[in-house]
């Protein structure tokens, strides 16, 4: 939503001191101690509505939800698969994409209320009932639905601690069971639970042969390994060997091989993809549209703005939160009620919004706010580090190997890659951090930067430090054709990496940075 | 063990355990070490060839055939450890049955030899199988219960007391998995206390073995397994017909030792249990001409193994020891070295067991020189695929698998 109820004057305080995003908010909370008193000062509901700060990370909303009809469609087809009795069915779904591309809001968006008016009319002799797994605590101001579990905030699972795992799981197995009647032991052990679990939910589908059962499960990617290796054991495998179950995952990062066969061999991957320019003048417009609906006097703004902006505007405005930050529909929000309030902050006149709007280039303050709500999946501890590293490679569109690590670090340091913080073994713990967070994942013999991520850093070194960017392109095209030169069996590619640097070098008005 | 040189290519003072140095590359463990399938415990994870992993999964009689060394005991193992992953969904219920241990008499096993052997091997693989998820047995009811001590007592090749015992002694049910069946050695082992309670609950459950024919008795077993124990259907994972195979000079002889098990094909079908017979390829023919003369219904399929499904195969591993940081060698290599995988199989035989020697030999070789700026490079590749060469013009690498 743009900006109900904005704050618009205090924008980065209000940021830095108490938002906090779901992998996160236990860290950012800690020593607070008083939850209540700080949303108090920023989080004042009014008449069902919440006062927003200006980079508040937008609260799912079934009318502000855009797009995803192919993966919907996806959904209702394996229902229906199930439903029929198909030999050959999908039973698990996996929506994979990168930050900020929407996986929470979809998942969310197919429990309360795809699945009910997509697919339940589609197989009206059956019964669905779903049940949404969220692996993070969820946003803040979010209501909790009828048959939604969620991690708690004190209760997340990155300990490592297999006794945590068990208790978590235990809740979890309990709180399935209590929503399907069945097995009512709160006493029992997790094997036994799962054991109990896994046979009374096949009676129960075998005696009411109208019920489908869809665990949609949310953020599983980002979860601890050994905590997944519990999760399926103890309830995913069971669940995927039944026969009118679907299971539906969403995940960013490094995807996670499940042992059971048929999470593996009935399974179809989806990759959400960014929005569209349509798309994302359509989400601009849907959520102006809905802070406009609030009382003029509670949000003059919103009111002007959803009142004059025409929809050549919107879509100008689109293509420019296109280009800043790729189509991705959280920094889609997030740009745009930038854009727009950084507009109203200088320009606060109807009849000029439009052309202001049009005219607009984003403060790097902005794009720095965005970006560190990005970074916010990153622990506090690494975040400096590991921002760093980022800011090396956001210019590797394609990629990168840990050799090629050195030369960017070194280059965006203004030194040599030597010592012993570009040997491998340290360019290895990088990497690792970087995989950790699932900003980074292996791709196609590359590890490549999440792209949400990778381009609103890009555009933020461009924006703040031109001549480091430059530099780090110009390092790339240097290394690239020194590489294709000394490496024959890779020449062609190496040159191709390296032409697409000097391309872009090429293409930014006035760069002075010369080639080796 | 590997022993790291320093830069005059001298062997260092200290040696690191290979795993330490799979650690230091970013593997959790060293992929390729294993050429016996059911030694390797991470071997379900590996599977590439879903295709075929799912035909050996269904309900249906199967044939799959594979060259020597070309996967059939890993997928038997990987059928038999992902049914067992969880603790008690409805899974079917792996029943390995080798024959190549069955004793020579110089003719095939007669139908109740057979059925004898089955019950025998359905009866290691249960208790084994309950001891590491009990948690299936507690559910059932006494009756139950008593049927399940009754048949084990009657298929066991020891008394079941003996085997309880052993569990009591070790405290873990890996214990049985070495004296009853290898492909059994599951994770996820119960607690003590808990293992303690299901010796306990079979141990007073009656002393008595089942009698009558052995066809009721292994149909018994069936019932009991499928509706009390709540696994989808049986799986009788048929083996061993290469080890047979090697003593006679002719293969024509081995077939006979699966045509019995074919003819009770179809009646075993209905009440939830299908062969899955594991074969060499050299054996198709006569078997599959058996089948067709008999009209017996049977799915016949093949593990062919190519270079792009090895390639596969090696990044797999390397993706479950990196826990799916990368999925290739060309993660830890020089920028002179892309496509690592497919650089190793396109020269060699399209055979797993040989693809794994030779790239654990690379990274071996790339182990010894370790440092901290040094990459796996083209020189590791050549070295391991010309220690192949020389080998294999002198003898094969291993024998294949039983």
């Amino acid at each position: 939503m743009l900006s109900p109820g904005i704050t618009i004057t205090q924008p980065s305080a209000v940021y830095r001191r108490h938002r906090v995003d779901k992998n996160q908010r236990n860290l950012a909370w800690q020593g607070t101690g008083s939850m209540s008193r700080i949303s108090k000062m920023f989080g004042d509901q009014r008449n069902g509505r919440i006062n927003m700060t200006q980079t508040d990370l937008p609260v799912y909303e079934d009318d502000l939800f855009v797009n995803r009809d192919k993966e919907i469609e996806t959904v209702t087809k394996a229902l229906e698969n199930i439903a029929r009795g198909d030999a050959e069915q999908v039973r698990t779904i996996v929506f994979q994409g990168e930050r900020g591309l929407g996986k929470s809001w979809l998942a969310l968006h197919l429990h309360r209320s795809a699945i009910k008016e997509k697919a339940s009319p589609r197989i009206p002799d059956y019964r669905i009932v779903s049940f949404l797994i969220s692996l993070t605590p969820p946003p803040e101001r979010l209501q909790k639905g009828e048959r939604e579990w969620y991690i708690t905030n004190d209760n997340q699972i990155e300990s490592g601690d297999e006794r945590h795992y068990e208790h978590l799981l235990q809740e979890l197995l309990a709180w399935i069971a209590e929503q399907l009647d069945i097995v009512r032991t709160p006493y029992a052990s997790l094997r036994d639970l799962s054991a109990w679990l896994a046979q009374d939910v096949r009676k129960k589908l075998e005696s009411e042969r109208d019920l489908i059962i869809c665990l949609i499960l949310d953020s599983v990617f980002e979860a601890n390994r050994s905590f997944l290796d519990y999760l399926e054991r103890y309830l995913l495998a069971a669940f995927a060997a039944l026969p009118r179950v679907l299971i539906i995952m969403t995940g960013r990062g490094r995807p996670y091989l499940w042992k059971s066969p048929y999470l593996r061999l009935e399974r179809e991957d989806q990759s959400l993809t960014p929005f569209s320019l349509e798309q994302v003048a359509k989400q601009i417009k849907k959520s102006l549209q809905k802070s406009s609906q609030g009382s003029p006097q509670e949000s003059p703004q919103d009111t002007l703005i959803a009142a004059n902006l025409s929809d050549e505007a919107i879509e100008q405005l689109a293509k420019k939160v296109i280009n800043l930050g790729g189509g991705y529909p959280l920094t889609n929000e997030l740009l745009a009620r930038a854009l727009v309030d950084q507009v109203l902050g200088r320009s606060p006149k109807s009849d000029d919004l439009e052309q202001a709007i049009n005219s607009a280039t984003i403060d790097d303050k902005v794009l720095e706010d965005v970006a560190s709500r990005l970074l916010e999946v990153i622990p506090t501890q690494w975040r400096d580090e590991l921002r760093e590293v980022l800011n090396a490679l956001c210019v590797l569109k394609d990629g990168f190997r840990e050799h090629e690590m050195p030369y960017f670090l070194a280059e965006l340091r203004d030194t040599k890659p030597e010592g012993p913080e570009y040997t491998i073994k340290a360019m290895r713990g990088l990497r690792d951090l970087l995989l950790e967070t699932n900003l980074g994942r292996w791709q196609d013999a590359r590890y490549v930067l999440d792209e949400a991520v990778r381009t609103v850093l890009e555009q933020l070194l461009k924006l703040q430090k031109r001549e480091v960017w430059q530099r780090l392109h110009a390092r790339a095209a240097n290394l690239y054709e020194d590489w294709a030169k000394r490496y024959p069996n890779s020449r062609q590619y190496l040159e191709q990496r390296a032409e697409y640097h000097r391309r872009v070098l090429a293409e930014d008005v006035g760069h002075s940075v010369s080639f080796a | 063990m590997v022993t790291l040189v320093n830069d005059n290519g001298e062997p260092e003072k200290h040696t690191l355990e290979s795993a330490d140095w799979f650690r230091r590359i970013g593997l959790r463990f060293d992929p390729y070490v294993h050429l016996e399938a059911s030694s390797d415990p991470h071997l379900s994870e590996y599977t590439v060839d879903l295709e075929i992993f799912r035909v050996a999964l269904e309900n249906k009689p199967t044939i799959i055939i594979a060259p020597p060394g070309g996967g059939k005991t890993a997928m038997r193992v990987a059928v038999t450890r992902t049914s067992w992953f969880d603790i008690g969904g409805s899974y079917p219920f792996p029943l390995p049955y080798n024959l190549g241990i069955v004793p020579l008499t110089g003719k095939p096993p007669t139908a109740r030899e057979h059925l004898h052997l089955l019950l025998e091997a359905g009866a290691c693989a249960l208790l084994t199988g309950l001891a590491f998820r009990p948690e299936r047995l507690f559910r059932v009811s006494s009756t139950d219960i008593r049927t399940i001590t009754t048949i084990l007592r009657a298929g066991l090749p020891g008394p079941l007391d003996y085997y309880l015992a052993i569990l009591r002694e070790i405290g873990t049910p890996a214990g049985l998995t070495p004296l009853l069946e290898r492909t059994y050695a599951l994770t996820a082992p119960p607690p003590p206390d808990v293992l303690d309670r299901f010796c306990n609950t079979l141990a007073t459950s009656g002393t008595d073995a089942m009698r009558g024919r052995m066809e009721e008795v292994f149909q018994t077993f069936v019932e009991v397994v499928t509706d009390a124990l709540g696994f989808s259907h049986v799986l009788l994972l048929i083996d061993g017909l290469d080890a047979i195979y090697e003593n006679q000079e002719d293969s024509q002889h081995a077939a006979p030792w699966a045509f019995e098990l074919f003819d009770r094909s179809e009646t075993w079908a209905k009440s939830k249990t299908f062969i899955k017979l594991f074969i060499p390829d050299s054996l198709e023919s006569a078997i599959t001409e058996y089948l067709h003369h008999h009209a017996i219904s049977t799915q016949i399929a093949r593990i062919i193994w190519n270079h792009d499904l090895l390639v596969s195969m090696l990044r797999k591993r390397i993706s479950v020891a990196s826990e799916e940081r990368f999925e290739s060698l060309d993660a830890i290599s020089t920028p002179a070295l892309t496509n690592v995988e497919q650089q190793i199989v396109k020269n060699l035989p399209p055979l797993p067991r040989i693809a794994l020697q030779v790239t654990r030999k690379a990274i071996l070789h790339y182990a010894a020189r370790l440092n901290d700026g040094w990459q796996l490079d083209e020189e590791d590749i050549r070295y391991a695929i010309a220690w192949y060469h020389h080998y294999a013009t002198q003898r094969s690498l291993s024998p294949p698998s039983r």
